[in-house]
């Protein structure tokens, strides 16, 4: 199984831990608009949470109903342990090259 | 804002729903309702439609169809859980008689093991209240000889303050001396004797959990005759007044006053006072003999160690001290020396002289054997569970089947099973506990103790119980559940089942054998145990025990008149003065050797202090010579050389023999040396032995002889008759007029003799009961299984019927297979049984054989409950009009 992660998987990492308490398929393409500017198809959105789950960079576990959602149960997400370390990794290599690279001037 | 149906573009909706995967259906569809609402709000209702179609496209993907494999299905689901609650008790509330056959046997089950449970916590919990229990120790003494060793609880006087001053690892080391029953007189008028007065050093205090609550209770135990009552105690003595300062008599002798007050200590100490006296003895034999090393009188030594010390480090020490003042110098090959026991080991050692003088110590061998029958009850308990729970398997195979198809997995259906199984243990449990409460009282009466449910309810009870509870429910229930589960859904809906599962019937029967292996030999051991106890009451113990009382006499030289008195008391056959019955343990032990009293060979002897008409009233059976007559005692008369003043004396059969003096004719007049004075004493006569003591213990050697001087009880034999009661009353009259000043106590001698097999009858009773409901949840378990037999086989029997089979026939069929396996059980049973009791057995120096009828008592009555059991159910289907049973689809 592929562990890396992917540059979407990234992103949508990152709005899950920023959203943190409350994170399912609404709040994170919300975050996502409202973070990267971009547009995300809810469908993508919950396509990669679950792939971010099965590769154990997340978990899961079903919340509350309410009226507005016909009664339906939304997936909260919640980094885990190894998904925090995956996503430090990442973050400190690419900030140790930064640093390796010549100083530009443009 | 709500969502309105309507609105949603149903087609688009109803798309999602076929090809989305079932898992993630729920989720992705609450997430597009809720952007719909808010698209609604904010773009218009054209728009949010727009949106919401094409969300749904966007879903179709692969990945949404496949759905997510690795992740598990969502089980907590709470209105699931309230639906298969509901569904268990109302499957509990349509088989009531099954419902109840579980939790009636979980039930006793538990109960059982409760109280024993408690039983056990109660007896290991003795004495390990005090703060510093494990720091503190009683000076046990020995005495050895030849190898031979003899541990006492009582320590000699010097000892307490040698052991404060001589070794530095002792922070504390005082006496306390357990009194026997003493006479209390209060102001002149309320008389009655006093139980469990402690003569205590002040440093006790400091030593034991006494907590003073008024008073100064160290200044008070330094001065003589100053007491602290505990709470109880004042009470009982003065009432509501003030207790501080009052005074009583003691032992008609002495005034003692009441310098404060302490808490009742707790039922679970050996040393429960109710109250603690200055250590000052008004005794003079006891005041002048108090600073001797020589001297042990009862009082134990009770030493505080420092922090860190190695209690086996003293012992060299507290040897030296035994030799300095007792071994060196002192001829006897006897050795004396200490060692130490631990507080709370006290009550766990019953070889030293019974733990104490107020508390019967407790033989571990009992607390392992309880804990065995609880836990032999329980497991008996639990194969019912099992047997019927999976006997009744195949009718939930529908169940089974149905849940299957809409999609249960046989995890859940085993949390499912499981978690019926602990609704049913959970109720047991509560009504174990409620029962255990309600019966604890009647156990305590039976066993004489005082064990407390707090124990249960204390937080490590609790604890220790759930613990428990839960697994006993995992392991009952893990297998049926299992089973269950594991039925495939189209066989179990279409119900094409062979009408026995192979595997769990073999086990089932196995475990029917093992269940009542259990209970015959449980059945076995009781009533082996049983004849062991009759025979302890009712051996022939070489003497006469019937209708004689012995009664205390505080004066001896009032002995004449009393017996005068007594004479002209129509009822009264025979009267004999001595020190002690022959069931009173009131006897000396010394050395005996035929020259020299310090050689090592020498041997012990008891001695019995008794008048001429002792062996008389007794009826002893002589065996050479003569009885001895008052006039022996020429040994006191101060007229005679001390080394001439030679006592005739009695002997038994055993001294003879231990002696080597040949036969009883062969013995007479022979002269042997006695430790008591150093006396010479001749034989003039032996009589048969008999049991001057418990039967756990051989008869000693023994010698007799008449000495005035010790013979404190009288013993009288009454003539049978209707009017014993009043011949008692008079007995008593005439003794109060002599000793106006004495409280009168007489016992009947049967009494004393029942009396040193009390606590070993008491344990035995619980056991009985115990046994009694091991045998009773077997056949419960074995009546489930016949009825569902019964049931199982209603067509099958309604046919025999239809071609002729007969009722007693058709009981045999539905009997044959249990009597069977109870069969097997019964020969199973019987050697074990036979071993474990004949290990028991070697306690005791006179023991029954065990006898084949023994075994087959235990079969007949085994096979006849079982049939019984099974008959009931087997005759009423035998009998069942087969045209009801056939018709029956």
């Amino acid at each position: 199984m592929n562990d890396r992660l992917g540059h979407l998987e990234e992103m949508i990492l990152f709005m899950v831990m920023l959203v943190h308490e409350e994170a399912y398929g609404i709040t994170v393409r919300d975050a996502f608009t409202e973070q990267y500017g971009q547009d995300i198809s809810l469908s993508a959105v919950h396509t990669v949470l679950r792939r971010l789950e099965e590769k154990g960079f997340t978990a899961s576990r079903m919340g509350g109903s309410s009226q507005e959602r016909g009664g339906r149960r939304k997936r909260l997400y919640q980094v885990t342990r190894y998904g925090y370390k995956m996503i430090t990794q990442i973050q400190d290599e690419r900030t140790r090259i930064w640093e390796l690279l010549p100083k530009l001037n443009f | 804002m709500e969502i309105r149906r309507p609105d949603i573009p149903k087609w688009a909706n109803r798309l999602l729903t076929w090809f989305c995967a079932p898992d993630l259906l729920e989720e992705i569809e609450g997430d597009l309702y809720e952007s719909f609402v808010r698209n609604t709000r904010e773009l218009g209702l054209r728009r949010a439609r727009r949106q919401f179609i094409w969300d749904v496209l966007r879903f179709f993907t692969p990945a949404t169809i496949r759905g997510q494999k690795k992740r598990k299905s969502p089980n907590f689901n709470m209105d699931m859980l309230l639906n298969q609650f509901r569904f268990t008790l109302r499957r509990f509330a349509k088989q009531k008689v099954n419902t109840g056959l579980h939790i009636t046997g979980l039930t006793i089950g538990l109960t059982v093991c409760l109280l024993i449970g408690l039983f056990i916590r109660h007896e290991l919990s003795f004495d390990n209240y005090h703060p510093n229990a494990d720091r503190i120790y009683r000076v046990n003494q020995i005495w050895e000889e030849s190898g031979v060793k003899h541990v006492y609880y009582d320590a000699p006087g010097p000892l307490a303050e040698a052991l404060r001053t001589g070794i530095p690892e002792v922070e504390y080391a005082a006496m306390a001396y357990p009194l026997d029953q003493r006479v209390i007189e209060i102001n002149g008028r309320q008389r009655f004797k006093q139980e469990h007065i402690l003569m205590a050093d002040p440093d006790l205090l400091n030593i034991l959990d006494f907590r003073v609550l008024q008073g100064n209770g160290h200044q008070a135990l330094g001065q003589p005759n100053q007491a602290l009552l505990t709470a109880s105690t004042a009470e009982k003595f003065f009432g509501r007044e003030d207790p501080m300062g009052k005074t009583f008599l003691f032992d008609n002798a002495v005034t003692v006053t009441v310098a404060g007050i302490i808490a009742d200590p707790p039922k679970n100490t050996h040393l429960r006072a109710s109250m603690l006296m200055s250590n000052f003895p008004h005794e003079r034999w006891l005041k002048n003999n108090m600073g001797s090393w020589g001297m042990s009188y009862g009082a134990s030594v009770f030493a505080l160690l420092k922090p860190g010390t190695d209690p086996q480090s003293l012992l060299p020490r507290i040897r030296a001290m035994y030799d300095l003042h007792i071994n060196e110098g002192n001829e006897s090959p006897e050795i004396g020396y200490a060692v130490l026991q631990p507080l709370s080991r006290i009550h766990l050692e019953p070889d030293i002289n019974g733990g104490g003088m107020w508390q019967n110590a407790i033989n571990p061998q009992w607390l392992w054997f309880f804990g065995g029958i609880g836990i032999l009850v329980l497991l008996l308990a639990c194969i019912n569970f099992v047997n019927l729970s999976t006997a009744q398997a195949l009718t939930r195979a529908r169940e089974v089947g149905i849940r299957k198809a809409i999609g249960a997995d046989r995890g859940q259906l085993v949390v499912h099973f499981l978690g019926e199984a602990f609704l049913l243990i959970g109720i047991s449990s509560a009504l174990a506990v409620l029962v255990t409460g309600l019966t604890l009282p009647l156990i305590n009466r039976l066993i004489d103790k005082s064990i407390d449910m707090d124990l249960l309810y204390a937080p490590g009870g609790m604890l220790a119980f759930l613990a428990f509870i839960s697994a006993t429910g995992l392991l009952t229930g893990i297998y049926p559940a299992w089973l269950i589960a594991r039925f495939q859904p189209a066989a179990a809906i279409k119900s094409r089942f062979s009408t026995s599962d192979h595997a769990s019937g073999f086990l089932r029967k196995g475990l029917v054998i093992t269940q009542f292996t259990i209970s015959t030999a449980l059945l076995i051991a009781l009533l082996i145990m049983s004849r062991q106890m009759d025979y302890f009451h009712h051996k022939n113990l070489g003497f006469d025990k019937e209708n004689i009382i012995t009664v205390y006499m505080p004066d001896k030289a009032k002995n004449g008149v009393f017996k005068a008195a007594l004479e002209a008391i129509p009822q009264v056959g025979d009267v004999a003065f001595s020190m002690g019955s022959p069931a009173s343990d009131g006897t000396w032990t010394t050395n005996m050797h035929e020259t020299d009293l310090n050689d090592p060979n020498r041997k012990n002897v008891r001695i019995i202090w008794a008048d001429e008409n002792y062996a008389r009233l007794y009826k002893l059976q002589l065996l050479a010579g003569r009885l001895t007559e008052d006039k022996d005692t020429n040994f006191i008369s101060q007229a005679i050389p001390e080394a001439e003043r030679s006592p005739r004396v009695l002997v038994n059969e055993k001294l003879v023999h231990e002696m080597g003096f040949g036969t009883p004719e062969q013995a007479l007049h022979r002269r042997f040396y006695t430790g008591y004075n150093n006396y010479r004493v001749e034989i003039v006569g032996v009589v048969k032995d008999f049991n001057i003591s418990s039967l756990h213990t051989d008869i000693k050697p023994l010698m007799m002889s008449p000495f005035p001087e010790h013979e404190t009880e009288a013993s009288i034999k009454l003539k049978p008759g209707d009017d014993l009661p009043a011949a008692l009353a008079t007995v008593q009259a005439t003794w109060e007029k002599l000793f106006p000043d004495h409280l009168y106590e007489s016992r009947f001698l049967e009494q004393a003799i029942e009396h040193y097999y009390e606590s070993e009858s008491r344990l035995y009773g619980l056991f009985k009961i115990f046994a009694g409901l091991a045998i009773l949840i077997s056949c419960l378990g074995l009546w489930g299984l016949a009825t569902f037999a019964a049931v199982q086989r209603t067509k099958e029997v309604g046919i025999r019927k239809v071609f002729g089979a007969t009722t007693g026939g058709l009981v045999a069929l539905l009997s044959r297979d249990f009597l069977f396996l109870v069969g097997i059980a019964l020969l199973v049973a019987a050697p074990i049984a036979w071993y474990g009791m004949h290990e028991w057995l070697q306690n005791f120096s006179y023991r029954i054989d065990i006898h084949w009828s023994v075994f087959a008592i235990a079969a007949v009555s085994v096979l006849a409950i079982a049939f019984l059991t099974v008959g009931f159910q087997s005759v009423k289907s035998a009998l069942a009009n087969p045209v009801k049973s056939l018709r029956n689809e």
